[in-house]
C-alpha cells in the first residue's frame, strides 16, 4: 500500500476525516473549475490491477486541492445564499453550440439589398425654426412639432369647416398604426426560425406555464426582485347591475342610457349634418326639416 | 330579469333610431313613470319600474313576458324588433306609409309592399330607412324598411316593391309562438 502511494504525501492518522491539506504543484483554472495536474503518473501502478484505486486517491487529492481553492476566493451573500466569485477562465474552450444565424431580413432590408440603398446617420439635434435654435428631432421638446401649432393655414380649395388640427391628430395615429401593422407582417412574414430564437420562445413559454403551476395559480408566489411580469389574458366577465335601481342610485341607469343614446344618435345623424353644411345649394329641403324639427308627436 | 349590458342597449338604440330617430330620448325619459329595458332569456321588456319590483317576486323559470316585449336580440347579438312593440313606436314615428285597402291584406300576410298598394309616403325618407305602416284609417298596421327613398318611389314602376315587410299585427295571429 505504502508502496503505491509514494509519490504523494499520505497521513496514516487513524482519525475518522481524510486530511484536507494538499502539498502538491497543480495548476488552477477556476473560471473553468479546472484543475491540472502535470505530476508524473506510475506506469506501474497502471498495468496492476491496483490501477482503480491508485487513480482514485490520485483524483481525490486533486479535486480537494481544487475545492481548497475555490473557498479561498473572494464571497458575496446573495438571497441567502453563499457565492464565491470566479475568476476570469483561462483555457480557451471551444463553442458549445453552433455559432448563432443572422435574423432573416425583413421586407425594407430585402429591398434596400436590392436597390443597394445605404442607411445614412441622422444626427439627433435638428434647427428649429420657431426658436431658432437646434432641437431634436423627435421626443420630448421636439423640433417643429405640428402638434404644438396654434395657427394652421389652408390652402385656397381646403375645406374651411373640416377639423385640421384633428386631421393632424388623426394622421398621427394612423402613422402609428400602420408602422405597428407592418412591424406585424415582419413578424410574420419572416417566421424567426432560427434555434435560438425558437428556444427562447419555447423557454418564455414555459416559465409562464410554471409559473401557473402552482395550487393558487401563481397569485401569492414570492416574486424576485428583477422578474418580469407576465401579462395575462383574462376571460372577460360580464358586470351585470343590479336589475331593481337602489334609492341611492336614483336615474343612473337613465343617465347610462341617455349618454348611450347620444352617442347613437350622433352617429346617424353626424354624416347629414356634414352633408348639409357643405354642399349649402344642393342639400335637399328635407335633410334641413331633419335637423329643424323636433319631435312630432301623433 | 337582467339589465342590458352597454353593448346590447346601443345595439337595441341604434334599432329604434332606425324608426322613431331622436324620439327614442323620449321612451327611456318618461313623465308619467320610471320605463326601463330589461332582458330575459335574451328577449327585451319595456317595463315600468313597479311592475319591475312585482316581476322580482316571480322565479325566472316560470316568469314568461314582463311588461311589453320589444323583440330579441339573436344568436350573433343583432336585435329583431317584434311586432309587440308596435304600440310604444306608432306616435314616434319618423318616416310613415299608407296603403291602400287592396294591399292591406297583403302586408298582413307577411308580403312586400308594392308600388302599386303605396296609397302615400311621408317626405324626407331615405333608402333603407325604417318605416311604419298605416292603413288609410291611420291605423298603425306595422313595420317595414323603405326600399326606395320617397323621390325614388315616384319614378319606379308598379310592380316594384316599395317597403321590404318587417312585422305586420297579422302575426299575432299567424305566429303566435314566436311572440311568447
Amino acid at each position: 500500500m505504502v508502496a503505491l502511494l509514494t509519490g504523494s504525501v499520505l497521513n496514516t492518522s487513524t482519525s475518522k476525516y481524510i486530511p484536507t491539506e494538499v502539498h502538491k504543484e497543480l495548476k488552477f483554472d477556476l473560471g473553468n473549475l479546472a484543475v491540472f495536474d502535470d505530476s508524473h503518473i506510475d506506469e506501474d501502478n497502471l498495468k496492476t490491477d491496483n490501477r482503480e484505486l491508485y487513480l482514485k486517491e490520485l483524483n481525490k487529492e486533486n479535486v480537494q486541492a481544487l475545492i481548497n481553492s475555490i473557498w479561498g476566493l473572494p464571497t458575496i451573500r446573495k438571497d441567502e445564499v453563499l457565492l464565491a466569485q470566479l475568476p476570469e477562465p483561462i483555457t480557451p474552450v471551444p463553442r458549445e453550440k453552433p455559432v448563432p444565424e443572422k435574423r432573416p431580413p425583413t421586407k425594407w432590408e430585402r429591398f434596400a439589398q436590392l436597390k443597394g440603398i445605404k442607411k445614412r446617420k441622422k444626427s439627433r439635434l435638428v434647427f428649429d425654426d420657431v426658436t431658432g435654435t437646434y432641437k431634436p428631432r423627435w421626443g420630448h421638446q421636439r423640433a417643429n412639432d405640428q402638434s404644438k401649432d396654434w395657427l394652421i393655414e389652408l390652402p385656397k380649395q381646403a375645406d374651411p369647416y373640416m377639423d385640421a388640427f384633428g386631421e393632424i391628430k388623426e394622421n398621427k395615429k394612423g402613422r402609428i398604426l400602420k408602422n405597428k401593422k407592418q412591424q406585424n407582417n415582419n413578424n410574420t412574414n419572416t417566421i424567426d426560425v432560427r434555434p435560438q430564437a425558437l428556444k427562447k420562445k419555447a423557454l418564455e413559454r414555459e416559465i409562464v406555464l410554471t409559473k401557473k403551476s402552482t395550487a393558487s395559480l401563481g397569485r401569492f408566489d414570492q416574486k424576485l426582485k428583477e422578474e418580469p411580469k407576465i401579462k395575462q389574458a383574462h376571460a372577460k366577465k360580464n358586470k351585470f347591475a343590479s336589475n331593481i335601481e337602489p334609492k341611492k342610485a336614483r336615474g343612473k341607469e337613465q343617465s347610462i342610457n341617455k349618454a348611450i343614446l347620444k352617442k347613437v344618435i350622433a352617429s346617424i345623424y353626424r354624416p347629414i349634418v356634414k352633408h348639409i353644411i357643405t354642399s349649402p345649394f344642393r342639400c335637399s329641403a328635407g335633410a334641413l326639416s331633419l335637423l329643424i324639427t323636433k319631435v312630432e308627436l301623433v | 330579469m337582467k339589465r342590458l349590458s352597454e353593448e346590447r342597449t346601443k345595439i337595441l338604440f341604434e334599432k329604434l333610431a332606425k324608426y322613431i330617430g331622436p324620439n327614442v330620448k323620449l321612451l327611456i325619459e318618461r313623465p308619467d313613470g320610471i320605463y326601463c329595458f330589461r332582458e330575459q332569456k335574451d328577449r327585451v321588456y319595456y317595463i315600468s319600474e313597479k311592475i319591475l319590483k312585482l316581476a322580482e317576486n316571480v322565479p325566472p323559470t316560470q316568469l314568461i313576458c314582463a311588461g311589453t316585449c320589444f323583440g330579441k336580440f339573436t344568436k350573433t347579438n343583432k336585435f329583431r324588433l317584434h311586432i309587440t312593440a308596435l304600440n310604444y313606436l306608432a306616435p314616434y314615428a319618423q318616416s310613415k306609409i299608407w296603403l291602400k285597402p287592396s294591399a292591406e291584406q297583403q302586408f298582413l300576410y307577411g308580403n312586400h309592399v308594392s308600388k302599386s298598394g303605396l296609397g302615400r309616403i311621408s317626405e324626407n325618407t331615405e333608402k333603407y330607412q325604417g318605416v311604419l305602416v298605416y292603413n288609410m284609417a291611420d291605423l298603425p298596421l306595422g313595420f317595414g324598411v323603405a326600399a326606395r327613398s320617397t323621390a325614388d318611389c315616384k319614378h319606379a314602376d308598379p310592380l316594384a316593391s316599395v317597403c321590404f315587410h318587417q312585422a305586420d299585427i297579422g302575426e299575432y295571429i299567424r305566429s303566435e309562438e314566436d311572440l311568447l
